[in-house]
């Protein structure tokens, strides 16, 4: 089990309640899916694994490796090898991604890297997703639309090579090559070790990867749970049904 | 502020080898000092820089300075030697525009000092560097002569003991020439800085600052960029960076006196700690400059509760026909910036670092010269906690 989250309870800073009672496990190697319309709390869930500040746990635990995470900072969870792809990636300004992401790697590994091992690296990951080169020396998501942004997160992902992935709505807002590079992108990282918790709102993304579970959530709890099948059956009658 | 022993006959003891005319001027810039109100620090009923606790007494320079220069076409002088082999020169330029009290002083004491005189169509390739090292209170001058064609960089570095200073530059770019004037004022945090700098931009030259300002617990800095003939431009590029109880005030003005003249302001600067400071902009535009530019934006960016920013941006336009904006902010770190940077591995600590460094690229950005902006990244490294 890699990850596991028991009774969780969250409320964002300002006590308004989110998450109810969450129960879900993520097996080493799997592909686990959330689906829910908006509003649901998914995003919330995404963040509160991965730490943001925003966002507290009233009761329950984060399981991670069998370690309880709930009081670990974002970069320690990062440095344990959690990686979040954001839905909204943040714009900063001055610090190029090839810059930035030489910090980030080596932080997780835990030794410099050089400038020029870096960049070799850096160059076969973007040829990968097919990003421009160039992308290289442009300031982290400034300036860039959705779809560069959320590649841009994909980049990152197989840069760091992370043990659990958790993608926040990745899909949504991109054409469909974009989101053909992604799905793909999600497949070429999976090793059988690696494990993925995808999170979606349609479940376009699904062409390409086949989940070992779903999840249906709704207003802050867990509704639902299936194979890949029950993701099949959402996209034709809505999540109206589903209490 | 406190001048204590300051009188006629110490004057006369310590300039007693100069010429007349000069220490006439001084005992006349004395006379004036000692007539003259008190400079108010005062702007607005709320912003001031408390000068209450300066006292001086002791007057005497002592500075290390170390001058490059591999251009034998330049001529730099001591100031003092100057005084006597160019005394027209001296006599010409010399703190022309006297503004405060403080100058009136400067004048009256003023020791240490250069001149240096590019004459004309002489481009200098290397950069002059200037590095000084304050070993007791100065009062240090800079006179620079750029005749018309000339081009040349000038570097000062400024690096002290705990000390009070009080320096002026005065920059006279010729019809046609550039001039780039860079600050990199490393003082110790204890130290007092009162620095006065200005420039004259002949027709179609070009006058330009970069001042960055890390040291001394009160920093005083005043630049103003006057474009007096047709065609001249001049750039003010700042970056500053306070902590501990750090308060800096600094001034950044350009005035345009005739027509087709540009201007551009642009100042970042980082607080934190208890530091704070007083940022003041302005754009004059003349009436008889039409068909002119001025710009002024200034951001501060504040990492701590008890760090303060007051910015007051000014216009003040005289002709229509010209195009003019200022604009100002003070943020803080922004928290989702923040989680997103941690969320890769990377403590607050370099997270920080990583975002202050981030805002003042885009003001390092305009400097084109790699080393200085290298520089400047190290020192920002060195502050940031």
């Amino acid at each position: 089990m890699i990850l596991k989250t028991k009774n969780l309870n969250v409320s964002t800073k300002d006590n308004l309640d989110i998450l109810h009672n969450i129960n879900l496990n993520v097996n080493e190697g799997e592909v686990v899916v959330i689906m829910g319309p908006n509003g649901s709390g998914k995003s919330t869930l995404a963040n509160i694994l991965m730490g943001n500040p925003n966002y507290k746990i009233d009761s329950g635990e984060i399981i991670y490796n069998n370690e309880k995470i709930n009081e670990l900072s974002p970069d320690e969870r990062a440095r344990k090898g959690i990686f979040l792809s954001f839905q909204y990636p943040a714009e900063i300004s001055g610090v190029t991604i090839s810059n930035f992401l030489r910090t980030a790697l080596s932080s997780i590994k835990g030794e410099k890297i050089s400038i020029i091992s870096f960049k070799k690296l850096l160059r076969k990951k973007m040829q990968m997703l097919k990003i421009d080169e160039k992308f290289a020396d442009r300031y982290l998501n400034e300036g860039f639309s959705g779809g560069e942004k959320k590649k841009t997160e994909i980049l990152q992902m197989f840069v760091l090579e992370p043990k659990l992935c958790i993608l926040d709505e990745t899909d949504s807002g991109l054409d469909v090559d974009s989101l053909k590079i992604v799905g793909e992108g999600v497949n070429k990282l999976k090793d059988g070790k690696r494990s993925f918790l995808i999170i979606t709102h349609y479940n376009r993304i699904l062409d390409y990867i086949k989940p070992n579970r779903v999840y249906v959530m709704k207003k802050g709890k867990v509704v639902k749970e299936g194979s890949s099948k029950l993701a099949f059956e959402l996209e034709k009658k809505g999540y109206e049904d589903i209490e | 502020m406190k001048f204590e022993n300051l009188n006629e006959n110490y004057l006369k003891r310590i300039f007693k080898d100069e010429p007349e005319w000069f220490v006439s001027d001084r005992l006349k810039s004395l006379k004036l000092f000692n007539q003259a109100k008190e400079d108010s620090f005062r702007y607005g009923s709320t912003m001031k820089t408390d000068v209450s606790d300066i006292k001086i007494s002791d007057y005497e320079s002592k500075i290390n300075l170390v001058l490059k220069n591999n251009d034998s076409r330049i001529i730099i002088k001591d100031f003092k030697k100057a005084l006597t082999e160019d005394d027209e020169l001296i006599r010409k330029f010399f703190m022309k525009e006297i503004k405060t009290r403080m100058e009136l002083l400067h004048k009256a004491i003023v020791q240490e000092g250069l001149l240096i005189y590019i004459p004309k169509n002489v481009k200098v390739k290397e950069d002059i560097t200037i590095d000084y090292e304050f070993l007791t209170n100065s009062f240090d001058y800079l006179l620079v002569i750029a005749e018309e064609n000339s081009e040349l960089n000038i570097i000062e570095r400024l690096r002290s003991k705990e000390i009070f200073r009080s320096n002026v530059v005065e920059i006279y770019a010729g019809r046609n020439s550039k001039v780039n004037f860079y600050s990199i004022q490393d003082m110790d945090n204890n130290c007092i800085n009162f620095s006065v700098k200005r420039s004259f931009a002949g027709k179609d030259s070009e006058c330009n600052f970069y001042n960055f300002d890390f040291g001394s617990k009160l920093n005083y800095s005043d630049t103003y960029s006057e474009l007096v003939e047709e065609g001249s431009c001049s750039k003010i590029k700042g970056i500053y960076f306070g902590n501990e109880k750090q308060h800096f005030n600094l001034a950044s003005s350009t005035h345009h006196k005739s027509r087709n003249t540009n201007s551009d302001i642009f100042t970042r600067g980082i607080l934190d700690d208890n530091s704070n400071i007083i940022y003041r902009g302005l754009v004059k535009i003349y009436e008889n400059a039409e068909n002119s530019n001025g710009y002024q934006k200034e951001d501060a960016l504040i990492l701590s509760e008890n760090a303060k920013a007051d910015s007051i941006p000014n216009l003040e336009i005289n002709n229509h026909d010209v195009k003019c904006s200022h604009s100002s902010s003070i943020s803080h770190l922004d928290k989702d910036k923040l989680f997103y940077l941690m969320s890769r591995g990377i403590d607050y600590k370099e997270c920080t670092k990583i975002m202050t460094e981030g805002f003042l690229m885009e003001v390092l950005n305009k400097i084109d010269k790699e080393e200085i902006k290298e520089e400047i990244k190290q020192l920002i490294k060195s502050k940031i906690k």
